[in-house]
């Protein structure tokens, strides 16, 4: 378990070189800059989980790594976990980020918790079918994997605003509204399903490959 | 002590080995009881294999030369003075019996052999 | 007792395969893995390391099977690779606070001894570093968790011969400890011809020996001679051959036999570990002692 929490810990000191990179970037996605904030929340939490995930994926980081005296499931788990907790930071961070902007704006500060909730859903299934992905491709392929991701970031969280600001989807978050405990519940039972199904899916094509 | 190898002579390292410790025993250099330096330590020294250095060592034990104590170390045989000196008489007769069979091959005879002999120690200054 | 066990080892990669290898490492001593380039060497040792996946066979690491997914026994391991696999972008701290924490076993104390020794400023950053510089970063890292089983890959390629003798001083005082082991693969002989204990040699994926370094090198014989001697008869007994317009070169597996064969009419030498390789990849036919 304390290797666990090592490998988390290695991937936060291997982030703090893009430290400043994501607050300007944060900055200038953020209310502070633009009219409208959501694009901060859905690309943010992307971000950081690609650069998570790519500070290890040289073939020699690879090498390092499986060399350590640690399961190989659990460099695995390992990418999860940073991943995660890295999102939730990014997310918090947005969050504080918009409300500081709200506030030096000399609007009240506006948090939407379904808006919030289904955005940082929708993070943690890219983050399922990401880490696969990423696995999967290997070392050459996930360059390819990254520079469509982050398009698909982009692109999706721009959809997935115009997709809420309709009208047929607008009655899908009336209802949703309406019942916000049982569409959280029925969404983070998803969302946790699909990690633990991209776990396995992960640590199984992990566990055949040949450094 | 000195142990100076050569890796160029064809001699096999191990040999090279017990021959200079031999002599150093045999000539008086290292006195019984004194302690050798372990096998670890002189494979070190001398940046050669750690088997090398313990068939050097199981050789000179063989010969009676040194005894070897479990967790101790290694030692020049003490009391054995007697046995070292039969060591060095048969190395010396081994050589002389070269000497001989080179002579009888020149030919040369026995006595200008001894003749010879006396006249180069002389040279060296002997008695 | 030894410190690793390698039986019937096995890896297919369709152009290149690892057949059915095995050997052992003895405990407390140094044990030189030799063979041309892409005789699998490095695939052995990622295959120890948990790199490469073991497909068949059975490795054992100070008792304690190694398989696919188990990672523990790397703890009592000391692994240095042939390339750098640190992160360039760090430094050499900030890459020794990742690696410390893995270890039950770390010794700050020694690391920091390590890195005076080998005078590693420990704030460059490892992309910054000379070669010589980063396999003695590695060999600190690796030194400093107290391993007794040290697996080195290549270490000596691509380094000066200055730092080579230094390296062999450090192994000879990590070896002084009895419960020690070295593992260290190498094309490079001249390291091994010294210190070697034991020599395992590998060619094109299949082991031609596996011995103490003394017995390989009292068995085989370099032979020169007229190439008038050379027939069928005498080829056979020859490992490789290296014929010239003024004589041939070869290597026999058997000092004794050879020396019933060609009594006073030719040359014997004792061969060094270079030339039992070259002749044997040169021959292209594995034999076993």
């Amino acid at each position: 378990m304390s290797s666990l929490i090592h490998l988390v810990r290695k991937d936060l000191l291997l982030l703090q070189r893009y430290i400043w990179l994501l607050c300007i970037y944060a900055v200038v996605f953020s209310g502070f800059v633009q009219s409208d904030s959501s694009p901060l929340y859905g690309m943010l939490p992307g971000m950081v989980l690609i650069l998570a995930l790519n500070a290890d994926m040289r073939l020699p980081s690879q090498q390092f790594l499986v060399n350590l005296p640690v399961r190989r499931s659990f460099l695995v788990l390992s990418k999860y976990v940073s991943a995660f907790a890295l999102m939730l930071v990014a997310f918090a961070f947005c969050m504080l980020l918009n409300a500081g902007a709200d506030l030096v704006h000399g609007q009240a500060v506006t948090i939407h918790p379904v808006q919030l909730l289904s955005i940082l859903l929708t993070q943690i299934l890219f983050m399922a079918i990401y880490i696969p992905l990423y696995y999967w491709l290997g070392l050459n392929g996930a360059q390819y994997l990254n520079v469509a991701m982050i398009i698909v970031v982009m692109i999706g969280s721009q959809l997935a605003t115009d997709l809420l600001s309709r009208e047929d989807t607008l009655r899908l978050s009336e209802a949703m509204t309406a019942h916000p405990a049982i569409a959280g519940l029925l969404g983070v039972c998803v969302a946790a399903l699909a990690v633990v199904i991209s776990f396995g899916v992960s640590n199984n094509i992990f566990a055949r490959r040949d450094l | 002590m000195d142990i100076l190898l050569s890796h160029s002579s064809g001699e096999p390292i191990y040999l090279q080995i017990v021959s200079q410790i031999r002599d150093a025993i045999l000539q008086g250099k290292l006195a019984p009881g004194t302690a050798l330096p372990s096998i670890r330590q002189l494979a070190k020294e001398l940046q050669i294999s750690v088997i090398t250095t313990k068939r050097a060592y199981n050789e000179l034990e063989q010969e009676g030369l040194i005894d070897s104590v479990v967790g101790k170390g290694s030692f020049v045989s003490g009391g054995n003075q007697e046995f070292i000196r039969e060591q060095r008489l048969r190395a010396l007769e081994s050589k002389l019996r070269e000497v001989l069979e080179e002579a009888k091959s020149l030919p040369m005879s026995t006595d200008e052999l001894i003749e010879w002999m006396k006249l180069l120690n002389h040279e060296e200054g002997g008695f | 007792m030894n410190a690793l066990e390698v039986k019937g080892l096995g890896k297919n990669y369709g152009n290149f395969a690892l057949r059915n290898l095995s050997f052992s490492v003895p405990q407390g001593y140094i044990t030189g893995l030799i063979g041309p380039n892409g005789a699998g060497k490095s695939t052995v040792i990622k295959t120890i390391m948990g790199m490469v996946l073991l497909e068949k066979g059975r490795i054992s690491v100070l008792g304690q099977p190694v398989t696919g997914s188990e990672g523990s026994y790397k703890q009592y391991i000391g692994y240095i690779s042939d390339e750098n696999i640190y992160y360039e972008y760090l430094t050499m701290e900030q890459m020794k606070r990742i690696v410390a924490p893995f270890y039950e076993r770390w010794d700050e104390a020694l690391f920091t001894q390590y890195m005076e020794l080998f005078e590693l400023p420990k704030r460059k950053k490892i992309k910054d570093c000379s070669k010589g510089m980063k396999m003695k970063f590695a060999i600190a890292l690796a030194l400093a968790h107290h391993p007794t089983l040290l697996i080195m890959d290549e270490p000596t390629a691509g380094l000066d011969p200055v730092f080579r003798r230094e390296l062999l001083d450090l192994l000879a005082e990590y070896i002084l400890d009895e419960n020690n082991t070295i593992l260290f693969s190498t094309h490079l002989t001249t390291d091994l011809d010294r210190v070697a204990d034991y020599v395992t040699f590998l060619n094109r994926g299949e082991l031609v020996f596996s011995d103490s370094k003394d017995e390989v090198l009292e068995h085989y014989v370099i032979v020169k001679g007229s190439g008038e001697l050379l027939d069928a008869d005498v080829r056979r007994e020859l490992v490789g051959v290296r014929e010239t317009a003024v004589g041939f070169e070869a290597l026999a597996k058997d000092r004794v036999k050879a020396q019933a064969l060609f009594g006073d009419n030719v040359l014997l030498e004792r061969p060094t570990l270079e030339e039992i390789m070259y002749f044997t990849a040169k021959g292209g036919k594995v034999t076993h002692v």
